[in-house]
């Protein structure tokens, strides 16, 4: 049999009314609801298309230009009734842009109109309603929880009840998944199956209360709130380089853990640096803010990338906060809801006020761009006090080095040209080409300095005037800069800043003929290479062999400044010059190229105008030689470090951006909360403190609602508002008002307490029921907005992955600290500007770590992860898509993790229920998987399968046979739906 | 066997209305599959489309758009009035005009201006659409080219390709509907280019690579053959369906029609990369060499891809970036491209499928006429050329395109644009009408807005259709 004829996937959009409409007033209000979200736009007060008015009553019967649109007498032949019931992409439907009208909201106008077409004046004034505090309403029987209550009532009015509970097997299951997101065992499943067969209710409390309070809890939940957050480990853009946030994620992890309020979860994350006395946690949580992406691409404007980013915060403090899309009011006024594009740089004033994160390390050389924002540094004690010890010995080192007196030939690391030798002069450079197009800055000292993304190979041209009587040699330094990686000289990477020089050539001027040759000039044989320092195997000498590998370079003497010097062999073919080009080549690759350089030519004796060996006394090199071994040990503490929000010392001030562009800047804004809402407390000063307590003040109309609305989400697959980012007129409606506001007064009343408000969902009786679904209820209701059925949906990305390790035993469950990389196919983390980094595996059971601290690199992400609906995390996203694509299939078949998950889970059987029958084995392995007992036929596919693999492999060894069969058995039972899905 | 049948089949017996929803309000704005044909909103003239993205910038004044008066003034110091308004990304200071060195001649009937660095391309002059005047709104590569291919410089939203698919579904049931072909290094904006943003990901770009799995995840694992991984399917199968059965959601019988698609492009794909079938002159024609990565292999693959009805292939190919060294650079470039995309069009047409595929080659911005030979610092650099978002160009080909037809002008010196100005915004509309869609009617409402691919603009410019 062929199935399946395309790549579409199925998201079903519910069909049932959400509102019971039972009276005219209720009808008119939810018809105007209808109306005004979907007409007015073009049928309105700013604009009415076909001369149609939609915004009251007489409008509404005087018609538009082409008629009627109501026809009272045969409701049916109604205009506006005909045009919202055509298809998607036809000509005439209504609206013209946007989703046909739900089926639910069609009903409801072709009620309002056979009702007569009834109108409520002063609707049009009315707040909406996620603008109005939230409140619990009564209920009539007090003995049953609000959930249960509200959900048997709304079922009640379609005729419907609840489903029974679900097998105590899948149940287990299902709680397992939706608290620490991982599998139980079945010995786990067993045991809670047995209580719950006497009383399921407390089976069920005792359960949650138990796992609630593992630390994997935190870990499972971290993952909405890190999307929200848009955590990730590198910056984004082109210049995807790394960075180091991860404290901030083990920080949202720990909090969860605490059951940290969330009033407090969020002034933390906001505004932690504002604190009193901040303590180290708190400022780590400012790091939600840090998660913005950062644009570092050569040439990106800094003011631009600083603007972009105070939108994404500002953005993203809509959607967590306020289920609103302020992002509307950044170029103009919000369409539909009551936030003004003044309200939104009153927002943008508060995160207006911070360094910028990329500046140009040299103001003129756009090139020069890069990350400097603030990071705190995270050592712990222990290596604090260890640093400070070396610190403050290597500060007494120096010091007596200073009491030394300076040997006289050390000033080639000098910029001060007074010192320098009669026999020795520094050229000054006319012209330097890269031939990357490498940005580049000639110093004060006549020294050039490159900058920007550093190219993988490098030539440098560079010409000078020179004065030719008497020159002998040339002399090369290489020095070290503060903007260079590990002060350089080499460009590459601050642990080797190491250069490979191919070869250093010199040219003089030719103005006869031969000036069509691609060389710059005649060139100058050189000879007696000399140099302070060469790398074993790359002796300066290989600079001026005809060999175009071989090289000079100089490591490990990284961090110093070194030189080199060649000598002309025959000075007569410089007689009469008046420039000289040199040419440096370095193409080892990996940007071994020289940070810093100048030229200097030698006059007089060769050997004398060296800058010579040092002419140190041994006990100033020995100094030196403890100072190196004292900053070898210091560097060899890691010290990690985490990004932090910073508020600069100068307020800047902000002002309108006109079309949000950044360029275009309007009137001067003070910092403000939107007008629509409650205001802020008097007298506080305008902070992101401020702003951060205005969000979780229990006046906030929106904030409750929005956030156990997301948490409602995590575990029923839809929020009781089904647009989690927008509350606004845009969004849907509650699909149970009472309910949502009764859970919202409650998670402020308990605290702020996720803990409590998860627990309250968990143990209710409409989350216990089966998720089984029969043909009418899913005619019904598809997406289950009515809760007749307990939730069934895939697993988040990285559920799938650690519910797999989880089955197979190999899931280690060490927590926190650096992200792991595990394997993933070659060639995916390509290099195109910034740092070049090797994807190597995580050594050993550390690659078998859970998803949440799987690296995330922006513009590479782990495949498998975006495969299965995460996301890049480049902006703040509050619910994840879930699709079912052909690529989830060969990614759970073939990806070298599942493979590796697959063989460990045959050791993981055998090893369990070593010696027992194969059945008792298959239905161990069956329990592993999904946690429930197979159904005889379910049981016998699984032994027929291992049945035929044996067969297929019998001219094998019978060991190998049995290890191929086994191997089919546990790939299949990773690939089941129900083993990627909770139900 | 389609999906209708399955349902009905599949023991679950869904009432008509619920497979009217599972049908219609499915995760495409097509109503399903197939289609495409007729269009989305209004007859299509294109049913596929390949993109030639040159990742990094190419010269447009090195290659179709001539400034003899720009190369009179070749290195004058650029009078300040010709730069009012104008951002760029690195240059600064002093600003010299930058005359291009190419010989430039005309070609065809259409006698369409195009310079010696694409000599086999002017052969095809007449079927080729110039459009010398598109603009955009960023001006550093990765932001750019999230512009042009999502319409919004950041992250976070569907690629064009994405848009397209969620917009057509597919004509062809053993292949992703949107696939990418890379030579050289990725581009700047990385996977986001071919992102399907809050599109479901079904729509997002397929990636094939050229070495290791051509996509992802593809082969078996090493040491288990094909009939071992037919065993495992089948009983993934029979478990699934037990399990539909039971429980009764769709989703399950969703998941088996993956894993038969999964098993399907197993075979179909290796077929599709395998160049073996085609004949040496095919391969002449193209210059493409049997194992190899190149633009070449890649050009022919996208006539592969094309004649097994992909709805949009996409082509990067990288480092046109040519901040110096322009004219070798650029040279080499052209070299490695000008061959295969001839032979892509001819080939295309030989076949008889030229009419129905749209080819559109271009950028993420084009370059300035001020050599990238000063920089910031008064320092000489070796000749180049600065990202350029005001004026550039852009071709178009085949499905439903006048060839030989030119569109827009630029002023003498390159800098701006005195006629016919296109948006990126408009190009992309202008696309996704030839493929028969309504840019203003293609929308997906994510975070309470209807996002387009368009954003609030976008005009279609009918003077390209033929």
């Amino acid at each position: 049999m062929k199935h399946a004829c395309c790549w579409c996937i199925l998201i079903m959009a519910t069909n049932v009314g959400l509102v019971a409409a039972n009276d005219r007033e209720a009808l008119a209000s939810n018809a105007y609801r209808v109306l005004n979200r979907a007409c007015m736009e073009c049928h309105g007060p700013a604009r009415q298309d076909g001369g149609l008015r939609l915004d009251s009553q007489a409008a509404i019967k005087a018609g538009g230009d082409s008629g009627d649109a109501i026809d009272f007498d045969a409701v049916e032949k109604s205009e506006i009734l005909r045009r919202i019931a055509l298809p998607k992409g036809h000509d005439e439907v209504m609206p013209k842009r946007g989703d046909v009208l739900s089926s639910a909201d069609q009903k409801l106008l072709r009620e309002w109109i056979a009702a007569g077409a009834p109108w409520l004046e002063g609707e049009k004034d009315r707040k909406h309603w996620s603008y109005i505090a939230p409140r619990k309403a009564t209920r009539d029987d007090e003995s049953v929880n609000a959930i249960d209550y509200f959900v048997a009532k709304r079922l009640a009015t379609d005729g419907m009840s609840l489903s029974p509970v679900a097998n105590p097997h899948v149940l287990a299951r299902r709680l397992y998944l939706d608290t620490i997101g991982l599998p139980p065992t079945p010995a786990e499943a067993d045991a809670f199956a047995a209580s719950a067969s006497k009383d399921t209710q407390g089976a069920v409390e005792e359960l949650v209360d138990r796992v609630l309070d593992l630390p994997q809890y935190g870990e499972k939940w971290a993952t909405p709130w890190l999307d929200a957050a848009r955590y990730a480990d590198s910056h984004g853009f082109q210049r995807d380089d790394l960075h180091e946030l991860w404290a901030y994620r083990d920080w949202v992890i720990q909090s969860l853990n605490a059951d940290m309020p969330f009033d407090q979860f969020t002034i933390e994350q906001l505004a932690g640096d504002l604190l009193p006395q901040p303590t180290q946690s708190q400022l780590i949580a400012t790091g939600f803010n840090r998660c913005a992406p950062c644009n570092v691409e050569a040439g990106t404007d800094p003011d631009e990338n600083r603007y972009n980013q105070v939108v994404d915060r500002v953005n993203t403090l809509g959607y967590v906060w306020l289920g609103t899309t302020l992002e509307c009011a950044q170029c103009h006024d919000h369409k539909y809801d009551p936030f003004t594009m003044r309200d939104y740089y009153g927002l943008f004033a508060f995160f207006n006020q911070t360094e910028l994160e990329a500046d140009r390390a040299n103001p003129k050389v756009p090139g020069s761009i890069k990350f400097i924002g603030p990071y705190l540094n995270l050592n712990s004690d222990e290596d604090e006090t260890k640093i400070n010890q070396l610190n403050s010995r290597i500060e007494e080192l120096k010091n007596e080095l200073k009491t030394r007196p300076k040997s006289s030939d050390d000033t080639f690391t000098t910029v001060n040209t007074d010192k320098l030798p009669e026999n020795r002069r520094i050229l000054k450079p006319l012209e330097f080409v890269s031939s990357e197009g490498a940005s580049h800055e000639t110093l004060e000292d006549s020294s050039i300095l490159l900058a920007g993304d550093p190219p993988e190979t490098d030539t440098y041209t560079v010409t000078f005037a020179i004065e030719p009587t008497g020159i002998v040699g040339l002399l090369l330094e290489t020095l070290t800069d503060p903007s260079l990686p590990g002060m350089g000289p080499g460009r590459g990477d601050a642990k080797r800043p190491n250069f490979v020089l191919n070869s250093f050539e010199a040219f003089c001027d030719s103005s006869d003929a031969g000036t069509q040759s691609a060389e710059p000039g005649v060139s100058l044989a050189l000879t007696d290479a000399r140099a302070d320092f060469s790398q074993k195997s790359f002796d300066v000498a290989n600079a001026i062999d005809q060999d175009p590998r071989s090289a000079w370079a100089i490591s490990p003497q990284f961090g110093q400044p070194h030189w080199a010097a060649f000598r002309f062999e025959d000075t007569e073919q410089l007689l009469g010059t008046k420039s000289l080009t040199i040419r440096l080549t370095q193409n080892l690759g990996g940007a071994r190229t020289i940070g810093r350089f100048r030229v200097s030519a030698l006059y007089g004796s060769y050997a004398k105008s060296l800058p010579g060996k040092s002419t140190e006394s041994p006990e100033v090199i020995d100094i030196k030689k403890q100072i190196a071994a004292l900053e070898k040990q210091r560097s060899a503490i890691s010290i990690p470090k985490t990004l932090v929000m910073r508020e600069k010392s100068e307020p800047r001030a902000t002002t309108m951006f006109m079309r949000g562009d950044f360029r275009a800047v309007g009137d001067t804004v003070a910092p403000s909360t939107p007008a629509s809402l409650h205001p802020m407390r008097d007298g506080d000063s305008p902070n992101r403190l401020t702003l951060a307590k205005w969000l979780v003040s229990p006046e906030n109309p929106l904030v409750g609602r929005v956030v156990v609305n997301r948490i409602w989400g995590e575990v029923f697959g839809n929020g009781l508002v089904s647009t989690p980012e927008d509350f606004g007129l845009k969004g849907e409606l509650p699909s149970h008002p009472e309910l949502l506001d009764a859970l919202a007064v409650g998670f402020v009343e308990q605290g702020w307490s996720q803990k409590k408000l998860l627990r309250a969902i968990l143990t209710s009786r409409t989350y216990r029921q089966s998720s089984k679904v029969t043909r009418d209820a899913y005619a019904v209701d598809p997406m289950n907005r009515l809760l007749a059925r307990g939730p069934r949906f895939r697993l988040a990305a990285e559920g799938v992955r650690d519910n797999a390790l989880a089955i197979a035993g190999s899931l280690y469950i060490k927590q926190f600290g650096p992200p792991i990389k595990p394997p993933q196919p070659d060639g995916l983390w390509t290099k195109v500007g910034g740092e070049k980094y090797d994807y190597s595996v995580s050594p050993g059971t550390e690659s078998l770590r859970r998803g949440v601290y799987v690296v995330l690199k922006r513009m590479s992400p782990y495949p498998s992860f975006i495969n299965f609906d995460a996301t890049p995390r480049l902006a703040c996203r509050v619910k994840r898509n879930r699709s079912n694509t052909p690529l989830q299939a060969l990614n759970l078949l073939n990806d070298p993790v599942y493979v590796d998950a697959a063989k460990r889970f045959v050791s993981r059987v055998k090893m369990d229920r070593k010696g027992e029958s194969l059945t008792s084995q298959l239905e161990y392995a069956f329990r592993l998987a999904v946690a429930r007992k197979p159904s005889a036929k379910e049981l016998d596919s699984l032994f027929n399968l291992f049945q035929e693999e044996l067969r297929a492999h019998d001219s094998t060894l019978p060991s190998a046979a049995e290890e191929a069969a086994w191997f089919a058995v546990t790939s299949t039972l990773l690939n089941l739906d129900e083993t990627i899905t909770k139900e | 066997m389609d999906r209708r049948a399955f349902f009905q089949n599949s023991g679950l017996g869904l009432g008509a209305a619920a497979l009217g929803t599972l049908l219609n309000e499915s995760t495409g704005a097509m109503a399903f599959c197939k289609g495409g044909a007729s269009g989305l909103h209004h007859a299509a003239s294109a049913k596929s489309i390949v993109y030639l993205h040159m990742i990094g910038a190419p010269s447009q004044l090195d290659l179709f758009d001539p400034k003899p008066e720009l190369v009179r003034r070749d290195n004058e110091v650029c009078p300040p009035s010709l730069l009012e308004g104008r951002r760029f990304a690195f240059i600064g200071g002093e600003l010299r005009l930058s005359g291009s060195t190419q010989k430039f001649k005309q070609h065809g009937q259409s006698g369409h201006s195009i310079s010696n660095l694409m000599p086999n391309l002017a052969k095809v002059a007449d079927e080729l659409c110039l459009v010398h005047s598109l603009h955009t709104e960023e001006i550093n590569h990765a932001p750019a080219q999230l512009f042009l291919h999502t319409g919004f410089g950041r992250g976070g939203r569907p690629s064009i390709g994405s848009w397209v698919t969620y917009g057509l579904g597919s004509e062809n049931s053993d292949l992703p509907a949107y696939v990418v072909l890379q030579s050289g290094p990725a581009g700047g904006a990385g996977a986001s280019m071919m992102s399907s943003g809050f599109l479901p990901s079904v729509h997002q770009g397929v990636s094939f690579r050229s070495s290791g799995d051509s996509v992802l995840y593809l082969s078996n694992p090493e040491g288990h053959s094909n009939g071992s991984r037919r065993r495992v399917l089948d009983a993934v199968r029979s478990l699934n369906e037990a399990h539909l059965e039971d429980v009764g959601d769709p989703e399950i019988a969703t998941r088996i029609n993956q894993y038969e698609l999964a098993y399907r492009m197993q075979s179909s794909v290796p077929e599709l990369m395998d160049l073996g079938g085609e004949s040496s002159d095919t391969m002449e024609l193209y210059g493409a060499k049997p194992g190899k990565s190149s633009f070449a292999n890649n050009c022919l693959l996208a006539r592969r891809l094309v004649e097994r009805g992909v709805r949009f292939v996409e082509l990067y190919d990288s480092d046109w970036d040519h901040h110096n060294n322009l004219d070798d650079r650029l040279a080499s470039k052209c070299k490695d491209i000008d061959q295969s995309t001839t032979a892509l069009i001819l080939d295309l047409k030989q076949r008889g499928l030229l009419e129905s595929t749209l080819v559109v080659w271009g950028s993420e911005f084009g370059r300035t006429p001020l050599a990238q030979g000063v920089d910031g610092n008064g320092n000489k650099t070796s000749g180049g050329r600065d990202h350029h978002k005001d004026a550039f160009t852009v071709w178009l080909a085949g499905g439903g395109i006048r060839g030989g037809h030119s569109y827009g002008r630029t002023d003498e010196f390159g800098f701006g644009i005195t006629e016919d100005p296109v948006h990126v915004h408009d190009l992309n509309a202008t696309v996704l009408h030839l493929l028969g869609i309504d840019h203003e009617r293609l929308t997906y409402k994510y975070q309470g807005r209807e996002f387009r691919l368009t954003d609030v603009s976008g005009k279609v410019h009918k003077a390209w259709f033929a």
